[in-house]
């Protein structure tokens, strides 16, 4: 499906650094992305104490920032050497990113701590740590996703990791409505009221982004979906039979999407307004 | 994406979904339009996609520094223990692999792998095979066999009957048990190098 995934064979196949192993689906194998690679060749003769000062580069506009996809493939190319001050220099600082990736497990106000954070967290670094403890004696292609698009396939194991909490801790809609023909207590239409937590002004800002995600995933998992398909501008629902809609891809009719959205409305004004007041 | 050979897996469609170059709307409603039964985790999938990235603008809490300190002791400890046993973490497809130039079927490292077979009665040249096959020393792989079969795995089954620890097996009633021909069998048990 992406267009860069097709297989650079030439390329790969001209230096020390190996190929990935794991096919698109289209049945081609995948490559590094070719501003990827070619760093990864420009890194090679670096000393280890060079590559791990780059490493630690925290911010990505600096010319010398190692990207993580960079960063694993140098850590998987010296897996058999896990034992050395290397290989556990480059572990901590690829932990530090993941660690760093996912919503923070520390609360506010009399809550300091998100449980629920606190799980997804833990659930995602150890899932990591499987994979890569797959990869030491063997090959794990899980890991080759990560070399394609780091931040994607973490994502992936992000929503793994919250599927799975979820789960075990039973979330269901804390509003109560019947799905398919109740209709939600006026008061809460009224509170959802002209509220747009997706202002695109608002949205540009980089604080106000990251206050929204933490508020969306205090969230049921059918309202978060309703919210991230608003956010895609996708229609609730269309009389073009081929439209892409919310309520077809979701499986439940326009009224209940409408519910599942003036719910979530104001949940998130809620949650919004807090972190305003502190 | 139209020519996709095989209906997908929900993992490969979403690993798929993951590492697209621009996860955006009109990627999303490709993958929605393809893959309609797997909507809910794609969409899961995309709120996570549109997360704002990594902050290094706080430092790390006293729990991410412990989680990052106990994440590489489990890993060191994981990563020792698969040193210690030649098995761990192999791969189906390798597995199958390293079956394949012994001329054994699966269930032979199997019972390799539980230590159910009686080391002394496996000719050198089939175990001097197996080692190179796994990458470990023909010590090693003596070493390992050596140790009491696996508890874990070695659990003999059988109905009306409490679990019981199977006892150790000659290599030739192994290779009769997995249906191996007699030439094959003549071959494998040669001690010729």
């Amino acid at each position: 499906m992406a267009g860069e995934n097709s297989r650079g064979s030439e390329q790969s196949e001209q230096n020390s650094i190996s190929s990935l192993r794991k096919k698109t689906l289209e049945g081609d194998f995948y490559t590094r992305p070719p501003t990827i690679q070619s760093l990864l060749e420009s890194v090679d003769s670096l000393a280890p104490d060079e590559f791990l000062a780059r490493a630690a580069i925290k911010s990505r506009d600096d010319a010398d920032y190692i990207p993580s996809e960079c960063l694993l493939s140098v850590l998987r190319a010296n897996r058999k050497n896990s034992t050395t001050p290397y290989f556990e220099g480059l572990y901590r600082l690829l932990s530090e990113r993941i660690v760093r990736s996912l919503p923070r497990a520390d609360g506010r106000g009399d809550d300091p701590i998100n449980l629920t954070n606190s799980l997804i967290r833990d659930e995602v670094v150890y899932r990591f740590i499987a994979l890569l403890g797959e990869d030491c004696d063997d090959y794990s292609e899980g890991l080759d996703y990560f070399e394609v698009r780091f931040d994607g396939a973490l994502a992936n194991l992000r929503r793994d990791a919250m599927e799975k909490v979820y789960r075990e801790q039973n979330r269901n809609a804390p509003i109560e409505v019947d799905d398919e023909t109740g209709d939600l207590p006026p008061s809460v239409e009224q509170a959802a009221g002209s509220f747009d937590p997706f202002d695109p002004k608002k949205l540009d800002q980089d604080f106000y982004r990251r206050q929204l995600y933490s508020a969306i995933d205090t969230l049921p998992p059918e309202q978060k979906r309703v919210i991230e398909m608003i956010l895609k501008n996708f229609p609730i629902d269309s009389n073009d039979p081929n439209a892409v809609t919310i309520s077809k891809s979701l499986g439940r009719s326009e009224k209940t999407i409408r519910n599942y959205r003036d719910a979530a409305f104001v949940s998130l004004r809620a949650a919004l307004k807090e972190d305003k007041d502190q | 994406m139209s020519s996709v050979p095989h209906r997908p897996s929900l993992d490969d469609v979403l690993n798929a979904f993951a590492v697209e170059p621009d996860p955006g709307r009109e990627t999303l409603e490709n993958y929605l339009r393809s893959f309609p039964e797997y909507a809910p985790d794609l969409v899961d999938l995309s709120l996570e996609l549109s997360r704002p990235g990594t902050s290094f603008d706080d430092s790390l809490s006293d729990s991410e520094i412990t989680l990052i300190e106990s994440s590489w002791e489990k890993y060191c400890v994981a990563v020792a223990a698969a040193s210690a046993d030649p098995f761990t973490s192999l791969s189906l497809d390798r597995l199958r692999h390293v079956a394949k130039s012994l001329n054994v079927p699966r269930q032979i490292l199997s019972a390799f792998r539980d230590r159910i077979v009686v080391v002394s009665s496996v000719p050198k040249p089939f175990l001097q095979h197996l080692a190179a096959s796994l990458e470990r020393s023909f010590d090693e792989i003596v070493a390992y066999l050596e140790q009491s079969p696996s508890s874990a795995v070695a659990l003999s089954h059988k109905a009306d009957e409490k679990p019981r620890i199977r006892e150790t097996v000659e290599f030739e009633q192994l290779l009769i048990e997995a249906g191996v021909s007699d030439d094959d069998r003549v071959q494998l048990l040669t001690e010729e190098e």
